[in-house]
């Protein structure tokens, strides 16, 4: 298929077909928007850890068009543009998936080493296997975050530590470079605190 | 979309009822058939059922069920008779409790409840 830009109109059109339940909807909206949106995913998180589900850019993607399905009135149009409302949205999922697969499977890796620490992945592996108490410590500061700081977790697990990327994260992209680095400085102060207070090692 | 990606994102609807893949499936396992034999049985090529399966599925209310099945069959140019019957089955065979809760929206509405989300 030709590479399609953003079919607006169509998208427009499909999203009002959406509104009167119109069950053929759902499958052109899929053809249209889901090789945009997996794009889009890829060229934001190009890199994925070894292990992570190499199906988790699609999955974010269903999710994302599953839950518009469900309720497209939720999308207003004159908030922004459906396919910006879109990526967000399936940026979000992917976030949440790969918190979700950090949980259960980087679950052991100390908080502090992926902050404050430039080791390389096996190492942390290793120092955070001995630490039996951080998979518990871990689950409970991710129940206590809020999804900002969960998502910029997820990232600097991933060894994404660049302001930009989590800035897109916390959907706050639009913002100047400026604030969205204030911002970003904010949530990872947060984080920090939380960090200290549950008293995980350094 | 990629024939690849179709099908992976097929898979995934096959899991939520909300899509027609659900039903799909469900009639597939239940009569032992692979979903190349249910796209034949539907009358479509077998790369069409990938598609079919990420429609909606149909509303359960007797007008709207109706125009949805003719809706998809006409999209797709299948039968609408055999799609129904497959819907159906799929409800009544594994799906029961997803009629049963629509049955009690449906009556909860004209009982004078709030409107359907």
């Amino acid at each position: 298929m030709k590479s399609i830009p953003h079919h607006q109109a169509a998208l427009l059109d499909l999203h009002n077909r959406l509104l009167l339940d119109d069950p053929v909807a759902t499958e052109e909206f899929f053809s249209i928007a889901a090789p945009e949106l997996e794009r889009h995913l890829r060229m934001r998180f190009p890199s994925m850890a070894v292990g992570v589900d190499p199906d988790i850019y699609i999955s974010a993607v269903y999710e994302a068009l599953t839950d518009y399905f469900k309720n497209p009135g939720k999308y207003d149009p004159s908030r922004s543009g459906l396919m910006t409302y879109l990526r967000l949205a399936a940026r979000r999922d992917l976030q949440n998936l790969l918190a979700k697969e950090t949980r259960h499977a980087k679950g052991r890796v100390s908080l502090e080493d992926v902050e404050f620490s430039r080791s390389d992945g096996n190492d942390l592996s290793e120092r955070a296997a001995e630490d039996m108490d951080g998979r518990r410590l871990i689950e409970e500061l991710m129940e206590e975050m809020t999804p900002n700081e969960r998502a910029v977790l997820s990232l600097m697990l991933e060894g994404e530590r660049s302001s930009a990327a989590a800035a897109e994260a916390m959907g706050i992209g639009h913002l100047p470079p400026g604030e969205q680095a204030r911002e970003v400085k904010r949530v990872k102060d947060r984080l920090k605190k939380r960090i200290q207070r549950k008293g995980i090692r350094p | 979309m990629s024939i690849e990606t179709m099908k992976k994102i097929s898979f995934m609807a096959s899991q939520d009822p909300f899509y027609l893949g659900w039903h799909l499936t469900r009639y597939s396992e239940m009569k032992g058939m692979s979903m190349w034999e249910v796209g034949r049985e539907l009358g479509c090529l077998p790369e069409t059922i990938n598609s079919i399966a990420l429609c909606r599925a149909p509303r359960a209310e007797p007008p709207d069920f109706q125009n949805d099945i003719e809706r998809v069959a006409d999209r797709f140019q299948i039968r609408a008779d055999r799609l129904m019957r497959i819907v159906r089955f799929a409800h009544v065979s594994d799906g029961e409790s997803v009629l049963l809760a629509a049955r009690d929206r449906d009556s909860r509405k004209d009982e004078g409840g709030g409107p359907d989300e």
